[in-house]
């Protein structure tokens, strides 16, 4: 589990705002702005951040459906960012994307063994059309569907029953890494801890790699042997999940968990409300891009953007409080820093590596 | 690929042979079940028949004049009357829907053609080329159809095929125009996206993803416009660019019998009448058509 499966390096990406008659750039918005992370073979990444701030881009980037305006996406020490032709095909059939959408994620005019035997066909999986049946259905067994659903059209079915479809349609090529952009998150709750729980068996039983994609918190700690939090297209803070959910170390992330729900009503727990918006990412704050939010600015935060800093462990976070940087200034600026959630307990440390988080999903 | 037991649960190989044949035929099941959608089907099988055998089918010559028998009401001897050269308009009816049908039909084909390939370049890739088409399309656009229809008429010279050519071409911006509405729409959809995720081409994307389902408001489009290019193609014969006068076009059988709508009715009424069952029937079979096309408006019939 050392090795790096995808690695993805200073990745960027710019959509340019138009304006006037004559389509002049007069803008960027700067979806996503100098990302780095990496995924381990079997293992699952969280990517987690409130709405806007270039989740759902990374995904399309990382799947080649967007070109970066810059950086490197490295699978298996190829970068494919420029790959074409067949080589960009072969990739296809080992990076696969599960949609967020169960409605709009199929074709309306396919039926089940057309969506998921499309795939087979196109990249001549299947020596005929009988060999491509059993195939579909084979896949169709291992999403928790059954082999009469194969000519069923995708409206015939419920919206957990259509993210199995797109789940088998991603597992049709078998795939080694999946990229799920906020796959639960249309769902109803109940069905969304059985589709959790799929992909997880799915993992096992396939050894794949996933990018979980996500604003849910609770499922990312559920899913995800590490987590990295994003904020207005950087990561802000990565680290193997335990740590992260028991010793956040960037002001932002303190605010996340502490917004999560706890099924306990005997516990009382300091809530951090952010103050403000979150700004558009096409007119970025100087220096540190959280820092108009921030409740424990510096003066300095203003200034001097923060790069990510290890604290040891795998544990990164992006902010000048934060590890060797915090002895160079004084004071917080603004109010005392909140010690509810670095007072809890970490309960899973001394766990086997690269543990998962807990969660309200199983047992 | 995963090596694991095909569950048992599962219909046999030929059973699920017959169950796709069954698939593909509901969608004549649900066009037969749609009844307003047959009888346009009928109205227009009965007028191709009508048009193929009208020698047979036709009392009189559809030219030959009889001067002293002009604007005769409707009687045993003319079922449908005559014209003010006393030709027998039952029969001219029947000639004429070897020239009206294929007009509408024809440049209908050649509009779908031309505006649908230009639209669905234009919605599909958007940028500088959807500008580009776009706004020439717009051009077109600004000046009235049947004026663009005469335009090009007036450059290609009068005739019959360079009305169908003139009708179709004068067109092509409203299909283009639907066409183009019609794939940006579905463009975007996530289906699009996964296909081009498992490497789908541009052209699987867009004749299995993005056309197919971007069809409705096109076959709708075309139903309704078959019917605008026999009027207006009725309209080019009018002012004498189309069907040369002996010709039993069914247009300029509506506008020779204007002058004597007063005293003779039934010159007028008749081809209008064709033209208006020929329009009706195609809208109605369009409707069943697109209903039949989408599997999510299928009743269930199992």
């Amino acid at each position: 589990m050392t090795g790096k499966l995808l690695e993805v390096r200073g990745l960027k990406k710019y959509f340019p705002i138009t304006g006037g008659i004559l389509g002049r750039t007069v803008g960027q918005v700067r979806a996503v702005d100098g990302l780095d992370f990496f995924v381990r073979p079997g293992e699952t990444l969280g990517l987690v951040g409130e709405s806007g701030c270039g989740k759902t881009t990374v995904a399309r980037l990382l799947l080649r459906l967007l070109t970066p305006t810059a950086g490197e996406v490295i699978y298996k020490g190829q970068n494919i960012v420029h790959l074409r032709g067949r080589a960009l095909q072969h990739l296809r059939r080992e990076l696969q994307i599960i949609f967020q959408d169960p409605y709009g994620s199929l074709n309306p005019r396919l039926t089940v063994a057309e969506i998921i035997g499309e795939q087979l066909s196109i990249h001549g999986l299947a020596r005929d059309r009988q060999e491509r049946l059993a195939m579909v259905r084979e896949l169709l067994a291992a999403v928790g569907l059954e082999g009469h659903h194969l000519w069923r059209y995708p409206h015939e079915f419920s919206g957990g029953q259509r993210q199995r479809i797109g789940i088998a349609r991603a597992l049709a090529l078998n795939p080694q890494l999946v990229v799920t952009d906020e796959p639960v998150s249309a769902l109803d709750v109940s069905i969304q801890a059985q589709i959790v729980n799929l992909l997880l068996d799915l993992q096992e039983r396939y050894k794949l790699a996933y990018v979980f994609v996500s604003h849910d918190l609770s499922i990312v700690r559920y899913m995800s042997h590490r987590v990295a939090v994003m904020y207005l297209g950087k990561i802000v803070e990565s680290a193997p999940v335990a740590v992260l959910f028991e010793r956040p170390a960037h002001p932002y992330t303190q605010a996340l968990l502490s917004a999560v729900p706890l099924p306990d009503p005997a516990v009382r727990r300091q809530r951090i409300v952010l103050e403000g918006d979150l700004p558009s990412p096409a007119n970025l704050p100087r220096g540190c891009r959280f820092h108009p939010r921030c409740f424990i600015r510096l003066p300095r935060c203003r200034e001097e953007e923060p790069h990510l800093h290890d604290c040891g462990g795998g544990h990164l976070a992006a902010c000048h409080i934060v590890g060797g940087q915090k002895s160079e200034v004084g004071a917080p600026e603004n109010g005392s820093r909140t010690e509810s959630l670095q007072g809890r307990a970490p309960d899973v440390e001394g766990a086997d590596i690269n543990p998962r988080g807990t969660g309200v999903f199983r047992g | 690929m995963k090596t694991q037991p095909v569950p048992d649960y599962c219909p046999s190989a030929a059973a699920a042979v017959a169950e796709h044949r069954k698939r593909v035929s509901d969608f004549w099941w649900q066009l037969r079940r749609n009844r307003l959608a047959l009888c346009g089907a009928a109205v227009l099988a009965f007028f191709t028949v009508v048009a193929l055998l009208a020698p047979w089918l036709a009392p009189y010559s559809p030219t030959a004049q009889n001067l002293p028998a002009s604007l005769q009401p409707p009687g045993p001897a003319h079922l449908l009357g005559t014209d003010e050269f006393g030709r027998d308009i039952l029969s001219r009816i029947i000639f004429g829907a070897r020239f009206s049908l294929p007009v509408g039909f024809f440049s209908v084909a050649i509009a779908l053609a031309g505006g649908g390939l230009l639209g669905m370049l234009a919605g599909y890739y958007g940028g500088r080329l959807d500008n580009l088409i776009m706004r020439v399309m717009d051009v077109m656009l600004a000046l009235p159809t049947i004026l663009l229809a005469i335009v090009i008429v007036t450059a290609l010279g009068p005739g019959l095929t360079n009305v169908m050519v003139a009708v179709g071409i004068s067109l092509i911006p409203n299909f283009a125009r639907v066409a183009k509405a019609a794939v940006l729409g579905v463009r975007e959809l996530e289906y699009v996206e996964a296909a081009r995720a498992s490497g789908a081409g541009t052209l699987r994307v867009i004749f299995r993803h993005i056309l197919p389902n971007s069809l409705a408001p096109i076959i709708v489009q075309g139903t309704l416009s078959v019917a605008g290019a026999i009027l207006s193609a009725a309209a080019l014969s009018f002012i004498g660019l189309g069907a040369q006068p002996p010709t039993p076009e069914w247009g300029s059988m509506l506008s020779s019998g204007r002058a004597f709508l007063r005293d003779a009715p039934h010159v007028t009424t008749f081809p209008g009448l064709a033209i208006l069952l020929t329009v009706l029937a195609l809208n109605l079979f369009g409707d069943g058509l697109r209903d039949a096309l989408d599997p999510r408006l299928r009743q269930f019939n199992r």
